[in-house]
């Protein structure tokens, strides 16, 4: 409780036009405007004009049963979970990205730890295996798999659960939760894990960088959402693999590795640089698949599909179909999928140049709601997840060849 | 000419364009619920008259139809017609979610059924007035979702049934107590020094709309800092900062037109603490009666 004079409070209810005891609803009073119910849901969705919303703010300040009335409109907080429109320009804490910051770090480190170690393994006998095979082919192949059940994953949770139980405040939390995870890298992972899944790409528009190489790390943040009332910017950045690394790793030996490669017979020695040389390719590779792709896509403020060729110096509009205002985008390398009004689905395999429409409400007649959503499986590019502005979704497990209805309790 | 026409006609007329109406109506699937393009045209001139002036400049009007929820738009009026195939859509949409909203309104089950049922009758249109049924989705204008425009009537309606009962109930309980007559009393705690009163009420007029928001809906209604950033769309800890530096400045400005109504800086001070210490016994009395749940 800040100190407040109880004056103010006192003048406050005496400007209050509804007094909640006064047994006479204000609502009914025509003496007075109050907002109807579509301003009312326009406000409290953030629709409205800033002339508008002042208003509207003016009024809730004086109009204590208006206040209620917009109170009770807001959904349960469970229904919350997923709004219809991104919240513009909204006050969205640092504390989210912080947490999800913490816990990609977390997950990064502990597969590096484990692509390392495997390389260790291939050149020194005597390495533990602390990763299952599957783990270094996937990271090397730079194509994004299932995440693998990771031993060393008790210390990723451990820090989820810590990041989840604290709110952290500072970059140094950060730095404690990395620590339980064992690395031998000299440089760390710090900034955010790449991200696929995009949601809510309702106005306003946001930019979407496609991957032109899929993530060389594995994504083992698959199920990491992007918090509502994230920042177009920050969307921006967790979409794109660049923003995975701050610098590219520089593969290091642990003390066995290193004792192996100085001690060891001919054969291993040339095990020992095998292995560094497989290190430093990957690096290569993880080195090109963090460099800068080429096009940009958004969606203008009229709704229209643009690319940007120069890093989004110039748009140029890209024209799929007329009378279509597009709502949400997803871009994997050179396949991008575009939703909006009317339930057009548009599809193409070819970066942009030939677009075909898709109907994922196959078998029946064609689904006139908006889509306001699409979102892409980060471990199977294949898997396809749309959704309407009244809560519908269709999924496709085969790059949208078929699709099925998607249950809520999904 | 239908009432929508008729209602148009009554204000003013703005320009929309003939190729941006056709492309709204495509957009819209307004043909689909039955719609003409000369219908669908009027009901946008209908909204852009309830929300812009006269003499709003077409890029004004282009803007507000262009940001409508036009199929919303479209079905909800196809259904204040009558049309079959937009109730069909309406039943599968909202059904569902009009009970529920119901529900987290009314929390009880009977009223939220009755709620909801009311609802239901006005959406369909059970009044009539000249021989013409009136539906109360004719009042829905798309510039929210039609979901929320459903909330916000539940809300409506619950609190005007609510300030009814409440009514009853309380001119019941004063008759038995033989009240009804009996002189407001003034309460002995709110009365202040008048310069104090002058000065908080130019402190307070002199506050954003917003920033008199957050301090009715915390101080006044007991809301919580989440429930305020909720109605707000920003975070707990946005309004937290906020309230914070409300509160200061307001003290601030009290406290310099205090002084400006001839008292001295250190009076000035000592009132104002007076004024919050005694509000903080009062709160914490309160909450000590309430079983001190709110954070």
């Amino acid at each position: 409780m800040w100190g407040i004079p109880r004056i103010v409070l006192d003048r406050l209810k005496g400007r209050s036009l509804g007094r909640p005891n006064s047994g006479r609803s204000a609502i009914e009073n025509p003496q007075f405007q109050h907002p109807d119910a579509n301003l009312l849901a326009a406000f409290l969705e953030r629709t409205l004009t800033e002339r508008e919303r002042t208003q509207v703010l003016s009024h809730l300040a004086e109009c204590a049963e208006c206040r209620e009335i917009a109170a009770l409109t807001l959904p349960a907080e469970a229904e919350a979970a997923e709004p219809a429109r991104s919240p513009v320009g909204s006050g969205w804490s640092i504390r989210p990205i912080l947490r999800w910051g913490a816990l990609a770090t977390a997950l990064g480190a502990v597969v590096f730890v484990a692509v390392l170690r495997q390389h260790s393994r291939s050149g020194v006998q005597t390495a533990s295996i602390t990763a299952p095979p599957a783990i270094m082919p996937q990271a090397s192949e730079a194509a994004p798999q299932a995440p693998q059940p990771l031993p060393a994953q008790p210390a990723a949770r451990s820090a989820t659960r810590r990041a989840r139980a604290k709110p952290l405040e500072s970059a140094g939390e950060i730095a404690k939760l990395q620590k339980p995870a064992p690395t031998p890298l000299t440089q760390r992972f710090t900034a955010l894990p790449p991200r696929n899944e995009v949601r809510n790409l309702t106005p306003p528009k946001v930019q979407l960088r496609p991957p032109e190489a899929p993530p060389a790390i594995p994504p083992s943040t698959q199920s990491a959402e992007v918090p509502a009332g994230l920042s177009t910017d920050l969307i921006h950045a967790a979409a794109q693999p660049s923003a995975v690394v701050e610098h590219p790793p520089a593969p290091t030996y642990d003390k066995r590795s290193l004792a192996g490669e100085a001690g060891a017979s001919t054969p291993m020695r040339a095990k020992a640089l095998q292995s560094k040389l497989s290190a430093n390719a990957f690096r290569s590779r993880l080195q090109s698949a963090v460099a800068q792709p080429s096009a940009l896509w958004s969606i203008s403020p009229e709704g229209k599909l643009q690319r940007s060729e120069d890093g989004g110096k110039n748009w140029q509009e890209v024209r799929v179909a007329d009378n279509i205002e597009f709502r949400a985008i997803q871009v994997n390398a050179r396949d991008i999928w575009a939703g909006g009004s009317g339930g057009a689905l548009y599809h193409s395999s070819d970066g942009g140049a030939a677009w075909t429409r898709v109907n994922p409400a196959s078998g029946a007649s064609p689904s006139t709601e908006a889509i306001v959503s699409i979102s892409c499986s980060s471990s199977n590019l294949q898997q396809i997840n749309v959704k309407t502005d009244s809560g519908t979704q269709w999924a496709s497990d085969d790059g949208g060849q078929h699709w099925r209805t998607v249950n809520r309790d999904e | 000419m239908s009432a929508t026409q008729e209602k148009a006609g009554r204000s003013a007329m703005f320009v929309i364009p003939e190729s941006v109406r056709a492309r709204l109506y495509r957009q819209a699937v307004a043909e689909r619920f039955g719609l003409a393009l000369g219908d669908f045209a009027s009901i946008l001139q209908e909204v852009a008259a309830k929300y812009l002036p006269r003499d709003a400049s077409q890029a004004e009007v282009l803007e507000l139809i262009g940001g409508l929820r036009l199929e919303e738009l479209a079905m909800a009026r196809a259904c204040a017609r009558g049309n079959e195939a937009a109730w069909e859509v309406f039943l599968t949409r909202y059904r569902e979610k009009l009970y529920r909203a119901a529900h987290s309104i009314a929390s009880e089950d009977s009223a939220a059924r009755e709620l909801a049922d009311s609802l239901y009758a006005d959406l369909y249109g059970t009044r009539s007035a000249d021989g013409r049924r009136i539906s109360k989705l004719d009042s829905f204008t798309g510039r929210g979702s039609l979901e929320g425009w459903l909330r916000a009537v539940l809300a409506q309606e619950y609190v005007i049934r609510y300030r009814r009962q409440q009514r009853l109930v309380s001119l019941e309980e004063q008759t038995d107590a033989g009240a009804q007559f009996r002189a407001a009393e003034r309460d002995p705690s709110q009365a202040h020094d008048p310069r104090l009163e002058e000065a908080t009420d130019q402190a307070l007029a002199a506050l954003p709309g917003e920033d008199k928001f957050i301090l009715a809906g915390y101080y006044l209604d007991g809301r919580t800092l989440a429930e305020m950033a909720r109605l707000l769309g920003v975070h707990e800890s946005t309004v937290s900062r906020r309230l914070e530096k409300i509160t200061t400045a307001l003290r601030k400005s009290i406290l310099v037109r205090l002084v400006k109504h001839g008292m001295t800086s250190k009076e000035a001070r000592q009132t104002m603490d007076v004024e919050v210490s005694e509000l903080s016994l009062d709160v914490r009395r309160r909450l000590a009666e309430s079983g001190g749940n709110r954070e």
